[in-house]
């Protein structure tokens, strides 16, 4: 092995590593492709990176090696009686990479997530293609939202980069773990706080705690508007997309009247005492639908009224602008709220709709599928991949990905 | 990294033989050299006598290296030749059996995976920047592919914990990134948003 060329190999080398820490296709490395031509390994090398689930398995090999039993191998392979001293000082030194830190860090910061995703990415040993472009990543929901404070600043809230506190205006709202809370929020002298508004994005859902105690939950793509503090006669807020809420119970004001709890939702509005609820108020579902778990709730809109009973839901139309009551099954409603998709003779577009949002994808039906229901259960934490699995185990429907997209079509 | 500041004290400590640094070269190169070994021998036992044989010898030896490629190349390079002689003793026994066939790997595999080897030691140094319960995270949620609530049990951590020790990783680091290479921003948060 010549000199020069072994020096090309591990440059080689070097560039595969810099690409998988960027997370970038080895491809997209011009010099590492000529490179690897020039030395006829292109097929070769590429063929033995392609294969995650064999360098994950070396990763991992490597981790289990015992260094103190092989060096000692070695040690009685050399000289069973003469041992070096060790130097205690010396050793330490090397291992201290305090004043490298920020090098370590930032190569540790790309690593993680690029190499966190290279290997987050399924086994494809089949295919040339080495790692697929960024936007190419499908991965579940998690926490994550964005609040909107009165001044128009926004927090990004993500449970893999924030950590609590770090807002100086208001170090006490987050909580972490997917939680803000306004229970401490200083009133201010007016009475009627400021208005802010938490959004979740697809593939997001948060908590808030409002001022009095009431929690809402929010699903992917939705979001609520609230004060920083109620005031004395109403607790009103407003929301899209679908929340789930559970409102303290109301305390007597001073003139004696009970402080309502009011949810706008479009032209929907729902008047509630104490009490827990589910609005799904999605602008591509045909109705707003409101179900009750608990207590007593009141839907209006415009001039009618309807008043349900804990179980029932009501369907608003947007069309119609009518109510429809019906008796839901609850675990399919609140299904979202505990981690799971459920589905019980759902439709299928009505399923493709709530995978939509939760894993950010954009559903192109290639047929009509009107027709087709399905039931089953998966958790929201699962890979698309299961899902996919999942809805193709009986064989009417294919399920393709492409880019940012979810091909729906009739299998042949 | 470490290595341009530290290069020459640390080639002088595996010189004379210092335990740590030699605990360190065995844990970077050792898993790598042994695939190399094993890829070209096709004898995994064969493979590990070789790669002892070639980490004894450096061990006697006490090899003045000016820089780390250069170790690096040792290794990769008496691997290789030791391999090859252990084929050809191979070789001239199977002949004298005439029961010969030529199962080896070609120049171009066999430097396929002294690249794929390479790449190994590569990504080991990179784990080895980690604090070691980030490490373990690391290899559980990445490597094996274990959920927060699979890793949390297993580490007999609460789930939180594991969040935190990810957030508070990427949050201290970001940081750090922050300082020292704004105009990578961009691909930080791209890769965040992962």
């Amino acid at each position: 092995m010549g000199e020069k060329r072994l020096d090309q190999l591990l440059n080689v080398a070097d560039l595969i590593r810099h690409q998988l820490i960027s997370g970038l296709p080895l491809e997209d490395n011009k010099e590492l492709v000529e490179l690897l031509q020039h030395l006829g390994l292109e097929q070769e090398v590429l063929k033995l990176l392609a294969d995650r689930e064999n360098l994950t398995n070396d990763i991992l090999q490597a981790e289990k090696v015992d260094t103190t039993a092989i060096l000692n191998l070695i040690r009685d392979n050399s000289s069973p009686v003469a041992d070096l001293p060790m130097n205690p000082k010396q050793g330490s030194r090397l291992i201290s990479i305090s004043a490298y830190r920020w090098i370590a860090a930032a190569v540790f910061l790309l690593f993680f997530g690029g190499l966190a995703w290279f290997f987050s990415q399924t086994n494809n040993s089949a295919q040339p293609k080495i790692a697929a472009p960024l936007s190419q990543v499908i991965s579940p929901g998690r926490n994550r939202a964005v609040l909107e404070l009165a001044n128009g600043e926004k927090l990004v809230l993500d449970s893999l980069s924030y950590s609590a506190g770090q807002n100086k205006q208001f170090p006490f709202i987050d909580l972490g773990a997917g939680t803000v809370s306004y229970l401490n929020f200083p009133v201010n002298k007016e009475g009627a706080g400021e208005i802010h508004t938490l959004i979740t994005p697809n593939g997001g859902q948060y908590q808030v705690i409002l001022p009095d105690g009431s929690i809402a939950w929010l699903n992917a793509a939705s979001s609520i508007k609230f004060p920083t503090a109620f005031n004395e006669l109403q607790r009103k807020v407003s929301i899209t997309g679908e929340v789930f809420f559970q409102v303290r119970k109301a305390k007597h004001t001073k003139t004696g009247k009970r402080q309502s709890f009011v949810v706008e939702a479009g032209e929907q509005v729902v008047e509630v005492f104490g009490t827990s609820f589910n609005i799904n108020a999605y602008e591509n579902e045909n109705a707003v639908k409101t179900t009750l778990v608990e207590g007593s709730v009141k839907v209006r809109s415009g001039k009618s009224a309807i008043n349900m009973n804990p179980g029932q839901q009501v369907s608003f139309s947007r069309e119609s602008g009518s109510f429809d009551l019906v008796k839901p099954d609850l675990d399919e409603v609140l299904a979202w709220k505990t981690g799971k998709f459920v589905f019980k003779d759902a439709e299928i577009q009505s399923i493709l709709r709530q995978v939509a949002r939760w894993y950010n994808l954009e559903i192109v039906y290639k047929d009509d599928l009107s027709d087709i229901h399905f039931s089953g259960s998966i958790s929201k934490k699962d890979q698309i991949k299961e899902l996919i699995e999942l809805l193709e185990l009986d064989g009417r429907i294919k399920l393709t990905i492409e880019d940012n997209k979810l091909l729906v079509q009739h299998r042949k | 990294m470490m290595e341009t500041e530290t290069n020459s004290e640390y080639l002088s400590l595996i010189k004379t033989n210092d335990p740590v640094a030699w605990q360190q070269l065995i844990r970077m190169y050792y898993p790598a050299l042994l695939r190399f070994a094993n890829k070209i021998l096709n004898d995994s036992a064969a493979a590990e006598d070789t790669v002892m044989e070639v980490f004894t010898i450096l061990w006697q030896q006490n090899r003045t290296f000016k820089e780390v490629k250069q170790l690096k190349e040792y290794l990769y390079v008496t691997t290789r030749n030791k391999c090859l002689n252990v084929i050809r003793s191979k070789r001239r026994e199977k002949e004298r059996n005439q029961l010969f066939s030529n199962q080896y790997l070609t120049q171009e595999q066999m430097d396929a995976h002294l690249i794929y080897a390479d790449v190994l030691v590569e990504i080991r140094k990179e784990i080895d920047q980690l604090s070691p319960k980030q490490r373990q995270i690391f290899v559980l949620a990445y490597l094996q592919r274990m959920t927060n609530d699979e890793i949390a049990s297993y580490l007999q951590l609460s789930n939180q914990t594991v969040r935190n020790q990810k957030a508070a990783a990427l949050s201290f680091l970001r940081k750090a990134i922050r300082k020292k290479f704004p105009m990578e921003l961009t691909l930080v948060i791209l890769l965040l948003a992962l």
